[in-house]
């Protein structure tokens, strides 16, 4: 009996020798692979304790903020103004990030200035990561304007500051409450008329007449044209059965410089000839509207293989041909018209903190860039004032204040639905001004687009120094 | 290797004298003392609790306290091994219950001071073994009555409708598994069948052809009570105290005999009982699909074993410590997966820690055996005890870590549950009584004198 007690102790110790090895595996050899798993509810659980960084705005205010709960360690991300979400976009433990929480995710989280001993040190420690604070350029007293300027209308606003080249707000509908991403993203993610979509930064539309101020600019600028001369044609022009109309009056129309004051595209087709087609691409680089700007959220532009008015000169020259641009682009073009002929860098994000320290400022993105000559810019500033006095802007109108402008229509659809344009600009103090681009799907009217132009102006007026 | 490595654990054959076993355990209980103190102060500190919610440290304290004083006068020569090891297991427990499931560690501390007391008494009583090892019968039926009673009167605590009635309730306070009683009363009545019998059953040997079978006559009487035993748990759907029940009459009817041929008959066996399960029940293929393959289910059947895995994974070497892990993701993680909580909190430190312990504390049980070969009731008793402390252990450490399939057994004296407590302490009071070589004068002694701590000229 003592033999087989004895063998039984050593099968009893083989055994649990065997679990021993296997706890080995697991904890060690294994560990990393399956703490990385997507399942391991840790990692959520690591993620809530996160204490995520402030997003503000330039003037301080929180747009984005992280509440802590003492019992359970956790954090929840609230969003205070909602209306910013085109700009602040979205945090979620189950959809990702979006906007500016998705694209300074490494400053938010406190990625960015972790050396790995920290981690380690954290980790061991079961100290929470805290992250860095952001501030923008967005003031959000005009991001409230701008969103409910567009009310109901689906659309973009983009204001910029000229020259510092900040953007003051950046508005889009229909868009979405961040506090209530995760209970309607099914809803939000299927919507046709894609309220996550940033419309300001990436929402690409035909120009249609809006483009004329680049045109006009270019063939002024390369002495193609006078604008006093004589026009007697066609005004309107019909594109696939569809007729693109002046924005404008059309009987007010005699000479060159009333077809673009009531945005009248047909004379633009014979300019753009004047001008040839190799020249007008050129202008349209000039204005950056042939590459994606650059910026700190996601932009977009056209796919083009061939410069679009080699590819079709007629159509481009009234903005329906394959060229297509965002709001974001279309302000930058007003920003030029503003400023002498100078496009400045963009600025979104104007400083960062990390926990505990001084803001850092951060420097815009991308170049200032030059375009066509200042007398050239003068002269279509100049038909801009009158546009908004007697032209296709007249909508524009803000009381004692001198408001430059041109409003614009594009066919969107094979339906032949209209979209509406306007750019325009003020001068707050010498050589400083307010740019604002504004694009409202499916109007009736080029009005539409200049009266949310003009409510941008005022809210960027009424609240900047 | 095995060898050196079971010579530590068996010791040399020096006597020890009581003073010095005294103080061994002292000084054990006392570093056992330190671990589950700093453990709950970790634990209430960790969790933000009250400190008045250390109260269940204090019983345990108590327990400690009265198992070390009281043994020493009763059973000067006991083993001192096992009580530190249960004691830290069984403290190690309370705080893993308090951690994992708060509301049920008054039930849990009041188990133990029953476990502790049942464990004493068991130790000390007058009346020698000699009652259960005479009475086997008696003792048997009773704990198949008791567990037949399971089948018209068995509540399942969680109030699941579907899930095991496994369990006998008093007026829904208090619960007790019948199982666990019967497992050790079928130790005790194969410990007293195969200590009278096996003499016969190795003597005598019916051949048929080159093959030896035992004597059937000798033999029937044993398979038809563990047969008894095997179906109840069956119908229970009890699984993993069917298997439990046959590992250990595999092994002592090894232990016995010495005749390797019935472990390897009884093993084939168990591989045909898994093959038919498989086919029968449900729960029995999802065990085993989920041990073979749990990837692919994650998310579904196999969440319980992956969350494992993950619990153990995230422990990594030296744990993340008390109260600040995340095992609560494992269901069940109170009673079934105390092991991964253990891996994810102290690591595989802790984890080896909880290992080495119920690995001394079965080959203590068996070297207790060995030292008792020339009384084989005792001797087979405490053989019992160790493969059954043993092979629970190894069942629900080995499922935990996925090296086999699940079986739902409890740690012995960490996981939650009162019956397992109770039936473990009971265990640790019989071997404790065995392993002193003059137990068998105590009741005489008792009689007349009373209790003595004067050793034994």
């Amino acid at each position: 009996m003592t033999a087989s007690l004895r063998r039984l102790s050593g099968g009893f110790l083989a055994a649990f020798a065997v679990i021993a090895l296997a706890l080995g595996y697991w904890s060690v050899m294994r560990r990393d692979s399956l703490i990385a798993r997507d399942d391991n509810p840790r990692r959520v659980l690591e993620e809530q304790r996160i204490r995520r960084g402030q997003i503000v705005d330039r003037n301080g205010e929180p747009l984005a903020d992280t509440l802590i709960d003492p019992d359970s360690d956790t954090t929840t991300r609230i969003y205070p103004h909602p209306e910013a979400a085109p700009v602040v976009g979205y945090y979620s433990l189950r959809y990702g990030v979006g906007g500016i929480e998705g694209e300074l995710d490494d400053i938010l989280r406190g990625d960015a200035t972790l050396t790995p001993s920290e981690r380690v040190l954290n980790q061991l420690l079961h100290r929470p990561q805290t992250g860095g604070d952001v501030q923008l350029t967005i003031d959000i007293m005009v991001q409230r304007a701008v969103q409910e300027a567009l009310g109901t209308q689906r659309g973009a606003v983009v204001v910029l500051s000229v020259p510092a080249g900040e953007v003051l707000a950046l508005g889009s509908q229909p868009t979405f409450d961040p506090n209530a991403l995760e209970e309607r993203w099914d809803e939000l993610s299927a919507d046709p008329e894609a309220p996550l979509l940033s419309r300001a930064t990436q929402g690409l539309y035909q120009p249609g007449t809006i483009l004329q101020s680049v045109i006009l600019g270019a063939a002024l600028n390369a002495g193609a044209i006078e604008t006093t001369e004589m026009w007697e044609g066609d005004l309107e022009v019909p594109v696939n059965g569809v007729t693109l109309p002046c924005s404008g009056d059309p009987q007010a129309v005699s000479t060159l410089s009333d077809a673009y004051i009531q945005a009248c595209p047909a004379p633009f087709q014979s300019i753009a000839w004047r001008l040839n087609a190799r020249r007008l691409d050129g202008a349209l680089a000039d204005f950056g509207l042939l590459e994606a700007p650059a910026f700190t959220l996601p932009t977009s532009a056209a796919d083009l293989t061939i410069p679009p008015a080699q590819a079709n000169l007629a159509l481009t020259a009234i903005g329906q041909s394959d060229l297509t641009i965002s709001p974001l682009q279309m302000a930058l073009v007003a920003t030029a018209f503003a400023n002498q002929g100078q496009m400045p860098a963009l600025q979104l994000v104007r400083a960062t903190r990390l926990p505990g320290g001084e803001w850092q400022p951060v420097s815009p993105t991308g170049n200032p860039r030059g375009t066509i000559s200042p007398a050239s810019v003068e002269s279509v500033a100049g038909l801009m004032r009158q546009s908004v006095l007697s032209g296709a802007a007249q909508a524009a109108t803000l009381p004692g204040r001198v408001v430059y402008g041109h409003s614009g229509l594009a066919i969107a659809g094979p339906e032949g639905s209209l979209n509406a344009w306007f750019i325009g600009f003020t001068y707050v103090n010498e050589g400083e001004a307010i740019a604002v681009a504004v694009l409202i799907e499916d109007a009736h009217s080029a009005d539409v687009a200049a009266r949310v132009g003009a409510e941008a102006l005022r809210a960027a007026l009424t609240t900047l120094p | 290797m095995l060898k050196e490595a079971l010579l530590a654990v068996h010791g040399s054959e020096v006597q020890a004298t009581p003073w010095s076993i005294a103080s061994r355990e002292r000084w054990l209980l006392a570093l056992a003392a330190v671990f589950t103190s700093l453990n709950w102060i970790g634990l209430t500190l960790a969790s933000k609790q009250e400190w008045s919610l250390l109260w269940p440290l204090g019983v345990w304290l108590v327990c400690t306290a009265a198992m070390h004083s009281l043994l020493s006068r009763i059973l000067p020569h006991r083993d001192p091994y096992l009580i530190p090891i249960v004691m830290l297991l069984s403290g190690w427990g309370l705080v893993l219950v308090a951690r994992l499931a708060p509301p049920f560690v008054t039930r849990q501390a009041i188990w133990l001071a029953l476990a502790t007391g049942a464990s004493l008494l068991i130790a000390a009583l007058p009346p020698g073994l000699r009652v259960l090892q005479r009475y086997r019968y008696t003792w048997l039926l009773a704990g198949l009555t008791l567990l037949a009673a399971t089948l018209v009167f068995g509540v399942n605590p969680s109030g699941n409708a579907y899930a095991p009635r496994l369990w006998l309730g008093l007026r829904g306070l208090i619960f007790f598994q019948p199982s666990e009683l019967l497992k050790l009363l079928m130790i005790v009545f194969l410990a007293s069948y195969l200590a009278e019998k096996r003499e016969i059953i190795l003597t005598t040997q019916t051949r048929i052809g080159r093959w030896r079978l035992p004597p059937l006559p000798y033999v029937a009487p044993m398979l038809l009570m563990w047969g008894f035993c095997m179906i109840l748990l069956i119908w229970q759907r009890d699984l993993g105290a069917a298997s439990l029940f046959f590992l250990i009459f595999l092994a002592m009817l090894y232990a016995s005999t010495g005749q390797a041929g019935y472990v390897a008959a009884g093993l084939i066996l168990l591989g045909l009982a898994g093959l038919l399960g498989y086919r029968l029940y449900d729960v029995v293929r999802l065990r085993v699909d989920t041990w073979w393959n749990p990837w692919p289910e994650a998310d579904s059947r196999a969440f319980q074993i992956v969350q494992s895995l993950l619990a153990v994974a995230s422990g990594g070497i030296f744990g993340q410590g008390v109260g600040q892990g995340a095992p609560i993701y494992i269901p069940v993680v109170h009673s079934d997966f105390v092991f991964a909580a253990i891996a994810e909190e102290w690591g595989l430190l802790g984890s080896l820690g909880v290992v080495a312990c119920l690995a001394i504390l079965t080959l203590r049980a068996l070297r207790i055996a060995i030292q008792n070969a020339r009384r084989p009731f005792h001797s087979l008793l405490a053989a019992g005890i160790g493969v059954s402390l043993g092979a629970q252990s190894f069942l629900i450490m080995a499922g935990v870590v996925k090296l086999i399939p699940l079986t739902g057994v409890t740690l012995p004296f960490v996981s939650y549950g009162g019956s397992s407590l109770l039936s473990s302490f009971v265990m640790v009071g019989l071997l404790l009584r065995i392993s002193d070589p003059q137990s068998r004068f105590r009741s005489l002694r008792w009689r007349t004198r009373g209790v003595s701590s004067e050793p034994v000229p």
